[in-house]
């Protein structure tokens, strides 16, 4: 199967003021995949999307989508192709989720029927709720059948999950695998990495408005993680763990807590808890894990993407 | 034009189910139009009329043949005040000729009702018909002078009226004469402010209140709220342009409008307005609504926030409804306020609306009444044009 690109975007900026919120990024979108920019907030996630989404002007850069090169604005063809779940859904108040869905649907060309969404969002049983009434779960589940009632090939969603409780967060990805499975492409923001991890076909870390890395998830913790990682509190002062970086290259030290990759682990281990020993420090906590796209970002960046 | 349909029918049917949007445009200029008419209809009752009697009879005078000094007498005591109560009439009374065309005078500008005239030999007159004398004595009649077409004209007349049918009553008791004074009714002219009517008054003005209302706030919340809770984003990253947008939203603010003014024109005819429906009633309605509209424009783009466009809309609202005289005469303000008061939109649309439809003559030109207004919507609409933001 030829892997077809979807949104191809090559050098895109976009500056506030002194703020470089997108500053020369690259990057390609395949047909049926789900790709994902990972960053903390204020990496320039959204700012991207808004660009890709016609909600914002870039400032220099190239964007084709559908092997269309956009300038200031997305043509309503290409509209008509997109779904888009924003970081901060409202809608208009008083109306029941049937209207709001009814609204969305009479805008589009080849809409699917409102049944069908309720089904897939699972909002059958509030169809005739009104908006303000729904809970953060539900709203954001609304969002997506909005985002989904146009039938698009291609579907925006900009921190899908971010302040949802770990089950209404499960609900959402079952419904992004889903949308995945029936051939639609997801671009995907996040700063959860689990999240990133369990979804994504393809990874693109981003921070301070530049790429820092990419890949599959599994090539970038293997390139950059290490395959195991020990983690461990210690009762002492930094001046001491300082030592440590001599010892182990691959370290990253958290105030009491040390994270450090192991690819011999036994070895590792050892020469961990002899340097324990030898310099008298207490091992309050110490476990063994796989090491994950948290960790990555921690590496290339020295900061943890939740901060 | 789907695309249209869809974000009116959304918009419209939010405004509807919303009960401070419902009671803003729908039930406040009703309850108004009740409050203040009622108010009026009950200072009204209390109004009395004014009655000037001329009283030239030169007979009998000083005897009890002197039926005309009864007359002014039984006048005189209606117009005094009775249990605390504003008499029926006030009367001025007099019997010089120079005292009857002075009062004539004062009855063409509406300072005095009704004129009431008993003729040299009215007496003689009287006592010739109460011995049958035959009819050769000349027909000495009362005269009333009253202005047709006035509303305390014609209570006046029939004050009057009452009061010569009482005396004949008594008369014929007496004498066994029928019927033998019957007044004369002059008219002297149309009554100028003949046919004014406060509650015509009223619903004119609340119409013109009504429409501004939905464009301040209706057009300021489907902007700058929807705008600052984001809904705008998220429609406009739908397949709709923004004047799918703005189409839809006029559309739903323009029919609230026309429900409104169904309903006040069902509440004013009921209170008893009875205004004309002309084409150019129909033009006024019209210019009103769409001159109306960019002043939503205009606070939509003029303010940051929701809030301070509130605020805004607020201010806007309570200058134009007062000031353009929606609810009362503007005319004895002082002259400062005068001054803004003929330079905003709604003194003109309420003058002319008013004119179109019957209610009271225009004290602003016609080309005025047009142009004034029109000269603010497309200030408004210009400035919208420049510098409303679609994204905050
Ligand atoms: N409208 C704006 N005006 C000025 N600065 C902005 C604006 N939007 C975003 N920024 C800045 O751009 C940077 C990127 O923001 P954003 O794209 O929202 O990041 P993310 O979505 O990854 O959290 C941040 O520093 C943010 O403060
Ligand atoms: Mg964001």
């Amino acid at each position: 199967m030829a892997e077809e690109t979807i949104i191809e975007v090559n050098d895109l900026k976009k500056h506030y003021g002194n703020v470089k919120a997108v500053d020369g990024i690259s990057f390609k979108v395949l047909k049926g995949e789900v790709f994902t920019l990972l960053g903390p907030n204020g990496a320039g996630k959204t700012t991207t999307l808004e660009v890709l989404e016609g909600l914002k002007a870039h400032d220099s850069g190239k964007i084709a989508m559908f092997g269309k090169t956009l300038h200031t604005t997305v043509p309503r063809e290409i509209r008509e192709r997109i779904g888009v779940v924003l970081q901060e859904n409202n809608f208009i108040e008083h109306l029941t989720v049937t209207e709001i869905l009814k609204m969305f649907r009479n805008l589009y060309p080849t809409p699917l029927k409102i049944e069908e969404v309720l089904e897939i969002v699972s909002l059958q049983e509030k169809r005739k709720a009104r908006v303000e009434k729904l809970s953060g779960g539900q709203r954001q589940r609304l969002a997506i059948g909005t985002a989904l009632i146009g039938n698009p090939d291609l579907i925006f969603m900009d921190e899908p999950t971010t302040g949802l409780d770990p089950q209404a967060r499960r609900n959402i990805w079952d419904m992004i695998e889903k949308f995945k499975n029936s051939g639609k492409t997801i671009f995907l923001t996040t700063h959860y990495m689990e999240e990133a991890e369990v979804l994504s076909d393809y990874v693109y870390i981003m921070d301070h408005g530049k790429i820092i890395a990419k890949g599959t998830p599994q090539k970038l913790v293997s390139s950059f993680g290490g395959d195991k990682i020990i983690e461990a509190r210690v009762n002492t002062n930094n001046d001491k763990i300082i030592g440590l970086k001599e010892i182990f290259s691959d370290i990253e030290i958290e105030e009491s807590k040390v994270i450090f990759g192991a690819s011999d682990l036994p070895k590792t281990m050892k020469s961990f808890l002899d340097w324990a020993e030898a310099n008298s420090i207490e091992v309050e906590d110490l476990s063994v894990r796989q090491s994950n796209l948290e960790d990555v970002f921690l590496k290339l960046t020295g900061r943890s993407l939740r901060d | 034009m789907k695309r249209v349909f869809a974000i009116f029918k959304a918009l419209f049917l939010s405004n509807l189910k919303s009960p401070a949007s419902l009671f803003w445009t729908i039930i406040f200029p009703v309850m108004l139009l009740l409050i203040l008419g009622s108010i009026f209809l009950n200072v009204g009752k209390s109004v009395s009329v004014k009655v000037a009697v001329v009283n030239e009879s030169s007979t009998f005078k000083g005897t009890n043949m002197d039926f005309a000094s009864h007359i002014v007498k039984a006048l005189k005591d209606m117009s005094k005040a009775t249990d605390d109560k504003t008499p029926l009439l006030t009367i001025e009374s007099g019997t010089t000729q120079s005292f009857l065309q002075n009062s004539i005078k004062e009855l063409k500008i509406d300072k005095i009702d009704a004129v009431l005239v008993i003729p040299k030999l009215f007496n003689t007159y009287l006592y010739a018909r109460a011995l049958h004398f035959p009819s050769k004595v000349k027909n000495e009649s009362l005269v009333i002078y009253t202005q047709r077409n006035s509303q305390s004209s014609n209570i006046a007349f029939s004050i009057l009226d009452s009061v010569v049918s009482a005396f004949n009553r008594e008369f014929m008791k007496h004498s066994g004469v029928t019927n033998i004074v019957i007044p004369e009714t002059e008219y002297v002219s149309m009554g100028k402010g003949s046919s004014f009517s406060y509650v015509k008054f009223l619903v004119t003005g609340i119409i013109v209140m009504a429409f501004m209302t939905v464009a301040l706030f209706g057009v300021t919340d489907d902007l700058l709220v929807q705008r600052e809770k984001k809904v705008l984003r998220r429609i406009f990253v739908a397949p709709v342009d923004r004047s799918h947008y703005l189409f839809g939203m006029t559309l739903s603010n323009v029919v609230l409008e026309f429900v409104q003014l169904a309903l006040i024109l069902v509440v004013g005819i009921w209170m008893g307005a009875k205004l004309k429906f002309g084409p150019d009633a129909f033009f006024y309605l019209l210019l009103t609504l769409f001159v109306m509209m960019p002043l939503g424009f205009f606070v939509a783009s003029f303010a940051k926030s929701a809030n301070s466009g509130n605020a805004l809309a607020s201010i806007f609202n309570f200058l134009f409804m007062f000031l353009g005289g929606l609810f009362f005469p503007i005319s004895g303000v002082p002259f400062a306020l005068k001054v803004v008061a003929y330079s905003i939109p709604t003194t003109y649309l309420a003058n002319g609306l008013r004119d179109s439809m019957g209610v009271s003559p225009s004290p602003t030109p016609t080309y005025l009444n047009i142009l004034v207004p029109i000269i603010w919507a497309v200030v408004m609409t210009l400035y919208s044009i420049r510098y409303f933001k679609w994204e905050v």
